[in-house]
């Protein structure tokens, strides 16, 4: 909880050995993830309550889960995907539940702070990020929210790299009408 | 066209993150380490098995397949060494076993009572048991007569020694709370049951509200109750 990033090999130690059930590794890892993934899913959902309800899901299914992950990826990439499959589910729940023309509008409204009002230009444009389509969003928020490179980003999106900058393309195309 | 200055991705500014909420943090991350401990056995079962079956379907009917082959050609070549097939009707060889106790189904476990003693603690008029047995932990509350009713179970790591180191039952309305404060090591947090009549019956509502409680007096505070009373 100490904010210290583990660096990646030291982070893919620490999952090795929690997956062999050592409870201390476990700790350690959790602890160093949380913002991480609160982080992640900030950055798809833009509201702190439905990032840390996220946020939540994705710890328990890691002490649940952990075993399960095969290493052939690696385990920020496997984390980003996690994070961002259960933001997903959690936008098309809330999507369920209002209306799709309604939503864009109260988004922003609804879901910007007080403590953010400085910063409502930045939070605006990230909003209208938000509201792109499904996959544009998570590219535009891969490559040039978290800067990963093209190739990440395709990894954990379980695409080709060219299919996310055809994403990237088509994002801008968007961005360009709206901002 | 000059794309890198009409390119609003190229202009995107750092996105602004708010801090998570500490309370909501640590809450999280106790949960989930505590969920660890209880699942954390369930994964070196599934890796001991990995090996058996093989990394991937092709792998696993690949060998089915040898083995098959195998099998048909110990058939043919040694038939000699095949033992003449028992005549269905006899029954098979029996082994000792008592009277009512059905087999133990493959991969399921005894019961815990079957398999460790009970160790009982009381906490006033409260009497709670814990059972560790290896990967597996059950926790009872025992009435003065002996008769036991399990609050929780699940698995553990073998290493660890789940402990109940306290209790408090609490008459409330509309039912009576029995809160229980068990775990292993530092990572101790509070659950609360609640009284349905039958029994006990965990309370995911009031364990939420009290699982980090200083003690006692914290707990009765968080459920709105009377530490005095």
């Amino acid at each position: 909880m100490d904010g210290q990033a583990l660096d990646g090999a030291a982070l893919e130690d620490l999952v090795i050995r929690a997956q062999r059930g050592d409870q201390a590794a476990f700790n350690r890892l959790i602890a160093d993830q949380y913002r991480f993934i609160f982080r992640v899913a900030f950055r798809v959902l833009g509201h702190k309550s439905d990032a840390e309800d996220v946020t939540q899901t994705v710890c328990m299914r890691l002490a649940t889960t952990l075993g399960s992950f095969d290493r052939r990826a690696s385990f920020t990439s496997w984390l980003y995907r996690i994070t961002i499959n259960a933001a997903r589910d959690l936008l098309r729940a809330q999507m369920r539940r209002q209306k799709l023309a309604d939503s864009a509008a109260a988004f922003v409204a609804d879901h910007v702070e007080a403590d953010q009002e400085a910063q409502r230009h930045v939070a605006d444009i990230w909003n209208t990020v938000r509201q792109l389509p499904e996959k544009q969003r998570e590219a535009v928020i891969l490559v040039h929210g978290e800067g990963l490179s093209q190739e990440e980003a395709a990894r954990i999106m379980s695409c080709q790299k060219v299919t996310v900058a055809w994403h990237l393309h088509n994002a801008r195309k968007a961005l360009r009408e709206l901002l | 066209m000059n794309a890198a200055s009409h390119d609003p991705l190229s202009r995107l500014p750092p996105d602004h993150i708010p801090e998570p909420s500490a309370a909501r943090m640590g809450e999280t991350i106790a949960t989930a380490q505590q969920l660890f401990a209880r699942q954390s056995m369930r994964r070196p079962d599934k890796e001991r098995k990995r090996p058996f079956f093989g990394r991937t379907w092709m792998e696993a009917i690949l060998g089915a397949g040898l083995a098959s082959t195998a099998a048909a050609l110990a058939f043919v070549l040694a038939p000699a060494l095949i033992s003449v097939p028992t005549p269905q009707s006899e029954p098979p060889p029996a082994e000792p076993y008592r009277m009512g106790m059905q087999p133990n189904p493959p991969g399921r476990p005894l019961d815990l009572d079957l398999v460790a003693p009970l160790e009982l603690r009381q906490f006033g008029e409260v009497g709670i048991g814990v059972r560790n047995a290896g990967e597996r932990f059950g926790i009872y509350v025992v009435q003065p007569s002996g008769v036991e009713q399990e609050l929780v179970s699940g698995p553990k790591a073998a290493a660890e020694t789940i402990s109940v180191t306290d209790a408090l039952l609490v008459g409330a309305e509309p039912a009576d709370i029995l809160v229980v404060r068990s775990g292993f090591g530092e990572l101790q947090r509070w659950e609360a049951f609640v009284h349905d009549g039958f029994g006990f019956t965990v309370s995911a509502a009031l364990s939420r509200q009290i699982w980090d409680a200083e003690g006692r007096e914290a707990v009765l505070e968080r459920l709105g109750l009377d530490p005095g009373g």
